[in-house]
């Protein structure tokens, strides 16, 4: 891959992977530096995604070599958390909190700006907001999570359940 | 899909809406010269002399264009003179090598060395002699590449033209030499 190439790569798609880290790890430095790798170890291995500026895509819209450095990102994320926290301040953080059950029947989410969202998701502890934005600002399904995260997909189902009620909870208590 | 899950979909990209800390493209440019270097580019080995980045540039169209042509019309003659048989051929129509590429700079790249790649195999399934081979080896050899060192100033029309001329004279040179 020439350095044109490389660059050009690298222009495309930063924004986004960065976007994608710093949600996860929550340090620009650090987002920074894990989108940096992520692009860099997709130009060493030469690009074995094809590369095409015009898809074929996937499923999502996402193109083959985006939807690659996504996962490559993702996983380079958790396991940057991983090491960032000790394990059982990891564990600790699913104990202590306890999501009320608020019911959706009446929640509408287009009444809430992508701010106030996103703050809500920022309040959230850890693993809650790990795996909202894992499925549903990224889109993956409970299979490649699980491959992230070591998780089974019963327990991640279980995890997002109750995610998806403390962000429910939250929003409403903004109103 | 619940409301909550088409919502997410719906404004996906405006949640990618943090910035990335200023100075980052320098800093991974950094880094691909060094992967570059470590992989055994050559290329990498060319160290950004500040004083050069910051040159002012003016005008540098017909220099680079000029130089390139030069150099091509240089490697051809030397090769020609030494190939004596081929200034025999007849006149050859001329060849449009880069027809429908466009100026997708790569493509142009790639085109040049796919036909110079079929050029060289056709020459030696022809049984050229160890002097046309050793030329035409020469030619094929890119340790600069031209699209690496032509200025950022130039449009991508600029730059198409230039790589287009270059690698067609190449390739005619070959083309004649087989």
């Amino acid at each position: 891959m020439t350095r044109e190439e490389s660059i050009r790569i690298y222009k495309t798609y930063s924004r986004k992977l960065f976007n994608v880290s710093f949600r996860i790890v929550g340090d620009s430095a650090l987002a920074e530096e894990i989108m940096q790798d992520t692009v860099l170890k997709f130009i060493k291995l030469q690009g074995d995604v094809m590369i095409s500026q015009s898809g074929p895509t996937c499923p999502g819209g996402q193109d083959r070599v985006g939807a690659w450095l996504v996962r490559t990102c993702v996983r380079a994320s958790i396991d940057a958390l991983r090491k960032l926290k000790r394990e059982r301040e990891f564990l600790e953080d699913f104990a202590s909190h306890e999501a009320v059950d608020y019911p959706e029947d009446d929640f509408l989410p287009e009444e809430y700006s992508v701010e106030a969202v996103k703050q809500a998701i920022g309040s959230l502890p850890g693993p809650y907001r790990l795996i909202l934005t894992l499925v549903l600002i990224e889109g993956l399904d409970y299979e490649e999570i699980s491959g992230f995260t070591g998780d089974n997909e019963g327990t991640l189902r279980t995890r997002f359940s109750r995610a998806r009620k403390m962000l429910v909870g939250r929003l409403k208590e903004r109103r | 899909m619940d409301k909550l899950e088409e919502y997410f979909k719906l404004n996906r990209e405006a949640f990618d809406d943090q910035e990335i800390p200023e100075g980052h493209s320098g800093r991974f440019e950094e880094r691909l010269e060094t992967l570059r270097y470590a992989q055994g580019d050559r290329m990498a080995d060319q160290v950004v002399d500040d004083k050069v980045a910051s040159r002012k540039v003016r005008n540098m169209k017909p220099l680079v264009w000029f130089a390139s042509i030069a150099s091509a019309a240089a490697v051809i003659a030397a090769a020609i003179f030494i190939n004596k048989a081929a200034i025999d051929s007849p006149a050859d129509k001329a060849i449009d090598w880069f027809l429908g590429v466009g100026d997708d700079q790569a493509l142009i790249c790639q085109t040049y060395y796919s036909k110079a790649a079929e050029i060289y195999e056709e020459a030696l399934r022809g049984g050229i002699d160890e002097s046309t081979e050793w030329q035409m080896a020469l030619m094929l050899r890119d340790d600069a590449a031209l699209i690496d060192q032509l200025p950022d100033e130039m449009s991508n029309e600029e730059r198409a033209e230039v790589l287009k001329d270059y690698y067609g004279a190449l390739l005619d040179g070959m083309n004649k030499m087989k």
